[in-house]
């Protein structure tokens, strides 16, 4: 009992010291504009209202004993498309990439390799004799599936968005 | 609705949207957008371009019934 309080207490100190070294060194100057910020937040209340949907589903499903996935699966899956969600509409509305030609690179590298990680695990659970649908239904397995595709899918849409802003500004 | 007002007075100082982006603080999208009547953008933005264009929010922004 004492253990598990001290553990909290220590998970609550860390994410205090967390949060208030990245409220200090964090940018406080927006590299977004006025209409970049709008169209984020139109994203944003898009993600979080896919996301409520989604739970609503869930919590449906799980009262008329209708298993799909294990709770934990459920829960990841949903960040997971809400998340991604949120990046691609800010991608499509021009609103992802701010004026920080290094920050939009970095951006773009960090979802290539995140795809990669997951296909990495994907596969060695796939090695590991893992399958996509197990006895509780979705395994953890299909998340690192559908992370990947999702990273991908990022990655590709960031590039293009990339490529046709730098012909757009030529032109 | 187009703001040709706007592309006009732009191209009258030879000025590209990413320089005129530049000079107002937002990105070359925005000035774009606000070209295509995609977004209305707020006074401040408005004053902001005016001064980097030397025209007035009468010149730029007013529309005719």
């Amino acid at each position: 009992m004492f253990d598990n309080v001290l553990v909290a207490i220590i998970i609550c100190v860390f994410a205090v010291l967390f949060v208030a070294i990245t409220c200090l060194y964090r940018n406080k100057k927006s590299n977004f504009d006025e209409r970049q910020l709008l169209a984020r937040n139109i994203a944003f209340k898009f993600s979080f209202f896919f996301l409520m949907v989604y739970c609503l589903i869930c919590g449906l499903l799980h009262i008329f004993n209708v298993k799909w996935a294990g709770t934990d699966v459920q829960m990841f899956l949903g960040i997971i498309i809400s998340f991604a969600l949120f990046l691609a509409i800010s991608i499509l509305k021009d609103a992802f990439f701010s004026n920080s030609q290094k920050r939009n690179m970095q951006s773009i590298i960090s979802f290539f390799s995140s795809g990669i990680v997951s296909v990495m695990f994907f596969l060695s659970g796939l090695g590991k004799g893992d399958v996509l649908w197990n006895n509780s239904g979705l395994s953890i397995l299909a998340l690192y599936l559908i992370a990947s595709v999702c990273s991908f899918v990022l990655g590709i849409l960031s590039v293009i968005k990339m490529n046709l802003e730098k012909r757009r500004a030529e032109e | 609705m187009k703001n040709l007002k706007l592309k006009s007075a732009r191209a009258a100082l030879d000025l590209s949207q990413q320089q005129l982006a530049d000079k107002v603080g937002v990105s070359r999208q925005t000035i774009n957008a606000i070209e295509k009547g995609d977004y209305n953008p707020t006074i401040n933005l408005c004053i902001a371009i005016c001064h980097a264009l030397g025209k007035s929010l009468d010149d730029l922004f007013w529309v005719e019934e």
